[in-house]
């Protein structure tokens, strides 16, 4: 793992529900705008975990014909190794940037920004802000902070109708080309991020399942189970939290498929996973 | 570092008499978290759990056939403690509507501690001596048991006893088997640093020394002796361990017990299992220790007195469970009971568990998952303080402080120890502040 990026690594952010959920704000976007075909841009993709999860939603949301992703980093070295890895879609275009004016030869209409605040120096925001707000094509900006004090849209994105919501763990912002017409996306952040919020639930069930030890609450155990596999199914994780419950019930050999599969899901093997 | 203890054999170490001290001082205050690390408080989350109250009544239910139905039986529990499992032993009784059937004898040797039970009132809604009765006794001289104004009481005709972690904190001696024909035993002495303090971490800051020096069967006392054909016995089919804990004054206990029983009695022990291969022999929560019984032993010693015994391990949460009774004709009843409480199902290990899942839940998001789990935990406990404080939390999450403050003030009602300053302090202040707010 690159020293440089470790602080791009963030649970709930590289978590499969906080993808689903922004895949749901683009379904919506497809829908009302009617786009063929939506070019989105990650900026800074490294580790590839959101990216790897959100291309497995859009496909989930069948709305993958209509996008084309790009993956971004800055960082030459992370970019090389996030296509090694090739974990997600090879067919997504990988794109590797130094100089913020290159960016627009994607011709991106949608941002994606996971803590990109706070990872930033001054003058790379700056180029950035300028560049989003001045001249580019950009309609959608949609983006989180895991750190509050770098939360400071309001001041910089003057092109923009601004939604936000400071929830416990993360700050979502959408900003939306004030000239973007028919189109109204609070309400889809709010159902997404503030009357329910699967990320969050999601962390509480990965905590109460870690807690999970004996055989006598195995019917109790699946339930919470059942429910963390309607928000993740896919991810090194909630594999990790199967194998652990087939194990507590005595079904070694699911435990053991469900373990190995874990230990292929886990790229940068962040799980302890013995 | 200065010696305060020079070399002694295990069973007359410091370890004894500074436990025996501090439970007798100590009283309620051994078993609660209040102001305390979780380290400083003697375990009790599991042996003072409803369901495993309501594991042992169905046991007494069980056995009630055999006792006239104008007749209330004796419970004897061995060590109180904090009178929880009492309470909780006596509402199971209840739901069983046997409660008019026992009479449960609370004792403590620790005279402190059994007025503190009375004083709290952990069991104000039963009635003292009709349901219960407070005896002070040290069940190695039950002839000096006595009630709260120290009026002998004279143990006899026992139905029930029901030890929980009680033989773990009774001397023992360590021995271990030599390539001679003799024993040895494990002699200890502890150190001390020059800014040592007589606090809560006294046992815990001595630094122990350990040796092993031949075991003089002939110098012992009369108790020791006692029951050294036994240990001879056990050691026999036990050559692989690295010592044995000859827990003679468990065994004694016993003896005196199945002496003051009836023939139709039983005996229910709670315990730590025996670990084998463990480095330290004991461990140390605040001033007290606590030992793995050898429940080999045990079977050996209950195997000589013709009567029968039934006993599991749970590795889950690490206890043996051993009941001992008289009766042969119940051999059958008990094991189907056994194996419904411990093996079908297991409520004091899922009562735990669920408490532990439900701790977790920190998002209003999650509460429609958090209540299922409530449901659950409620159909198992709605007594005790530490359900209605999970409660609460979940009406916290859930924008609900009405019901949220009802709720903590029901766990504050429950709890005779003062736990929820530490666990529900927060959430209390958490609470005030969103009402301030709303």
């Amino acid at each position: 793992m690159n020293d440089r990026n470790h602080h791009r690594f963030n649970f709930l952010i590289d978590s499969f529900p906080y993808a689903n959920s922004i895949a749901s704000v683009l379904e919506k976007f497809i829908n009302n705008s009617n786009e063929k075909n939506l070019n989105i841009l990650q900026i800074n993709s490294y580790p590839g975990i959101f990216t790897k999860n959100i291309l497995l939603a859009i496909a989930d949301k069948k709305i993958d014909s209509q996008i084309r992703y790009c993956v971004h980093d800055n960082n030459s070295d992370a970019l090389r190794e996030l296509k090694s890895k090739n974990s997600f879609n090879s067919e997504c275009d990988f794109m590797q940037c130094d100089e913020i004016e290159s960016l627009k030869a994607f011709d991106p209409k949608v941002l994606i920004l996971n803590n990109f605040l706070q990872s930033q120096n001054q003058q790379n925001l700056e180029n950035l802000l300028n560049w989003l707000n001045l001249d580019n094509k950009v309609k959608m900006i949609i983006g989180c902070e895991s750190k509050k004090e770098n939360f400071k849209i309001k001041e910089d994105f003057t092109n923009y109708k601004i939604w936000e919501f400071g929830g416990p763990n993360l700050s979502h912002y959408i900003l939306v080309k004030k000239d973007f017409k028919n189109f109204e996306l609070s309400s889809i952040m709010d159902q997404e991020f503030k009357f329910k919020n699967d990320y969050e639930k999601y962390l509480d069930l990965i905590k109460v399942l870690n807690k999970i030890s004996c055989p006598q609450g195995s019917d109790i155990s699946k339930i919470v189970l059942n429910e963390l596999l309607k928000l993740d199914g896919y991810s090194a994780n909630s594999n990790l939290l199967i194998s652990k419950f087939f194990k507590i019930i005595g079904n070694e050999d699911l435990a053991s498929q469900h373990l190995n599969k874990a230990r292929l899901l886990d790229t940068y093997n962040l799980l302890e996973i013995t | 570092m200065r010696i305060v203890q020079d070399w002694m054999p295990y069973k007359d170490s410091l370890l004894f008499r500074c436990s025996d001290e501090y439970f007798k001082n100590a009283g309620q205050e051994a078993f609660s978290n209040e102001g305390k690390d979780k380290k400083h408080v003697v375990p009790n989350e599991m042996t003072n759990c409803i369901a495993h109250a309501r594991s042992i009544a169905n046991f007494v239910k069980d056995n009630l056939e055999f006792y006239p139905r104008d007749q209330k039986i004796k419970i004897l529990e061995i060590g109180s403690g904090s009178g929880i499992f009492a309470k909780h032993f006596l509402i199971c009784a209840r739901e069983l509507e046997i409660l008019d059937r026992v009479e449960y004898l609370v004792t403590e040797y620790s005279l402190v501690g059994l007025k503190q039970i009375q004083s709290n009132n952990v069991l104000s809604e039963f009635i003292e001596n009709e349901n219960y009765r407070f005896i002070n006794l040290d069940i190695l001289n039950p002839s000096n048991a006595k009630d709260l104004d120290g009026n002998p009481y004279i143990l006899e005709n026992i139905s029930v006893s029901i030890l929980n972690y009680i033989l773990c904190v009774l001397t023992q001696t360590l021995v271990r088997n030599t390539l001679e024909p003799s024993l040895e035993e494990l002699f200890i002495r502890f150190k001390e640093n020059s800014n040592t303090k007589y606090d809560l971490d006294y046992l815990e800051n001595l630094v122990p020394e350990q040796e092993w020096r031949t075991y003089k069967t002939d110098s012992q006392t009369d108790l020791e002796k006692k029951f050294l054909d036994i240990l001879h016995e056990h050691i026999k089919y036990n050559q692989d361990q690295e010592y044995i804990s000859y827990c003679y004054k468990s065994l004694e206990v016993l003896d005196i017990l199945l002496s003051i029983s009836n023939e139709n009695s039983f005996i229910f022990i709670t315990e730590m299992p025996n670990r084998i291969h463990a480095a330290n022999p004991y461990k140390i929560y605040a001033n007290t220790i606590a030992q793995p019984i050898n429940d080999g032993l045990i079977a050996n010693y209950i195997n000589s007195k013709k009567v029968e015994m039934i006993r599991s391990i749970d590795n889950h949460y690490p206890l043996v469970r051993m009941l001992i009774f008289k009766n042969k004709n119940r051999t059958e009843t008990f094991i189907q009971r056994f194996t419904q409480e411990y093996l079908e199902k297991n409520d004091s290990n899922l009562l735990i568990e669920l408490r532990a899942m439900l701790s977790q839940f920190s998002s209003k998001y999650s509460c429609s998952i958090m209540k299922i789990l409530i449901d659950k935990l409620f159909e198992i406990d709605k007594y005790s303080y530490e359900s209605h404080l999970l409660v609460a939390r979940y009406y916290f999450l859930n924008n609900e402080f009405s019901k949220a403050r009802a709720a903590l003030d029901l766990a504050e009602g429950l709890d005779h120890l003062g736990n929820l300053a530490i666990q529900g302090g927060n959430l209390k202040e958490l609470l005030e502040l969103s009402c301030e707010r709303s």
